[in-house]
């Protein structure tokens, strides 16, 4: 009886073997640890040095520029999103997103009056939240004598009238030297001291005054033998489109290069854009939310303008910027 | 007797899922010629789509049904629904005059204890099977460390 139980309990253990075998699924597995990195960078940078982090200690009317850049490591269009606040959060600052379109002029200063024809090279540079006029004085010419030169660069943000004026001190605004650089504001009129407004009404501010614009070059070819003048101004001061005109004046050099002022004969400074001035399409405000397309590269600068009602005080500005 | 016939037929009952479980099959009937033809990159970044490719020969002359799960995970963060895709082909070959046969692998991502798991299921006959997934992720995926776990399973009706 005892050895029947056993036979039975074999076969069973041995049919059970033979259905377990069979039932137990051929298993196979494999594994990889990868590390996946953010798809779109900012400056280079992962989510980690997020967000663009900003400090303004302001008192109201200031406005500032800066450049970053977007890159995209992935092989589909990411759509982004831009988000700024600020602490403490204030309704008085206003951010804008800009692509800069790679504006850039090089040419010579306009013929002027038949038979005195001082050319003058001009360069204007679309660079990192700035535009940059250099004016080259000399320009392969050969000047005999101890002379001198003027400029003044007028910019309309309108398109109709003029804004204002950067141009060094002719003498006519006793206020200052010689050849300081100085901003003007036109309203009505201008207000510089010179080009046929009386020196009374003159209301310049020295550029060294200004944060937004620098300038260099000094007039008597004593200081600047090579004749360099540099014009400065911050993006966030153009917006996406201005209109520029620019006047030279040259004095105290030995003929022919004496004497003369560089702008066309009709040139009139009235203040009105007229076709003397030039269109320059500096940027063009980001369209949100923005989609970037696999591997490309954006340039982009944020605008902060700060209203001049808003209350003075120091104020941490954030702008996020993650797919959509 | 009859107590002893119940036992025998619990345990045959019980023994049946308790081999199949993973584990089990793991040491017991492991699909030895599993093994990667091309790795995915040690470095991936989120929104780009990469492949995985591995190969393994079907260890029985017959049609079985082959079960592909696809597992990720991340050691700080959950893993969203929807945040990974993945899509396959299987190629396969038979013996010599090695006719070849392709055929696309749908994913679906299931619920596995809140985490997203991808499976298919798909039989198979061919002695030389390659499969390849090509795995994207959403461009917002949270950068991190990712474990992709790749599981063949097979069974046969014999």
């Amino acid at each position: 009886m005892q050895r029947k139980k056993m036979l039975i309990a074999v076969l069973a253990m041995a049919l059970l073997v033979g259905v377990v075998t069979a039932a137990i699924p051929w298993f196979g597995q494999i594994n990889v640890t990868t590390t996946i990195s953010q798809a779109v960078l900012v400056d280079g940078k992962s989510y980690a040095d997020m967000p663009i982090e900003e400090m303004a200690t302001v008192a109201g009317g200031e406005s500032f520029c800066r450049a970053h850049y977007l890159t995209s490591r992935t092989s589909v269009p990411v759509t982004l999103q831009f988000e700024t606040s600020s602490s403490p959060a204030s309704n008085e600052i206003h951010v804008t997103y800009l692509k800069p379109l790679g504006y850039e002029f090089t040419g010579t200063s306009y013929e002027i009056v038949v038979g005195q024809y001082y050319p003058v090279g001009i360069t204007v540079e679309d660079g990192e939240c700035k535009v940059t006029w250099t004016f080259d004085m000399i320009a392969g010419k050969t000047l005999v004598g101890d002379g001198h030169w003027g400029y003044g660069l007028a910019i309309s943000l309108d398109g109709t009238n003029a804004a204002f004026q950067i141009h060094n001190n002719d003498g006519t605004d006793a206020k200052y030297a010689w050849g300081t650089h100085l901003y003007s504001e036109y309203t009505d009129t201008w207000h510089t001291g010179w080009n046929g407004i009386p020196p009374r009404t003159a209301n310049n501010i020295p550029v060294a005054d200004l944060s937004w614009v620098t300038c260099t070059g000094d007039r008597d070819i004593g200081d600047n033998p090579d004749g360099i003048f540099t014009v400065t101004i911050s993006k966030c001061m153009l917006g996406e489109d201005f209109h520029w005109a620019v006047w030279f004046g040259v004095g105290g050099f030995y003929a022919p290069n004496n004497g003369y002022s560089s702008y066309p004969e009709g040139f009139m400074w009235q203040g009105t854009v007229d076709s003397y001035y030039v269109l320059a399409n500096l940027a063009e405000v980001l369209t949100l939310p923005l989609t970037l397309q696999p591997k490309e590269r954006l340039d982009f600068y944020i605008c902060y303008k700060f209203d001049p009602l808003i209350e003075a005080g120091t104020y941490n500005i954030y702008t996020t910027i993650k797919p959509a | 007797m009859n107590r002893q016939l119940i036992l025998l037929t619990l345990g045959l009952i019980l023994t049946i899922p308790v081999f199949q479980t993973p584990i089990f099959s793991r040491y017991f009937k492991p699909l030895q010629g599993l093994h990667v033809v091309k790795k995915l990159p040690l470095n991936m970044v989120a929104g780009s789509t990469y492949k995985w490719e591995a190969s393994f020969v079907n260890p029985k002359s017959e049609e079985g049904l082959m079960n592909i799960t696809l597992e990720v995970t991340e050691k700080k963060t959950l893993i969203g629904f929807g945040e990974f895709h993945v899509e396959g082909t299987l190629e396969s070959y038979d013996n010599p005059p090695r006719k070849h046969y392709k055929s696309t692998l749908t994913f679906t991502e299931k619920n596995k204890n809140g985490i997203g798991i991808f499976q298919n299921q798909t039989s198979i006959k061919e002695r030389f099977n390659d499969i390849t997934l090509r795995i994207s992720s959403v461009p917002n995926l949270m950068p991190g460390t990712y474990t992709f776990t790749l599981t063949v399973t097979l069974q046969y009706k014999t």
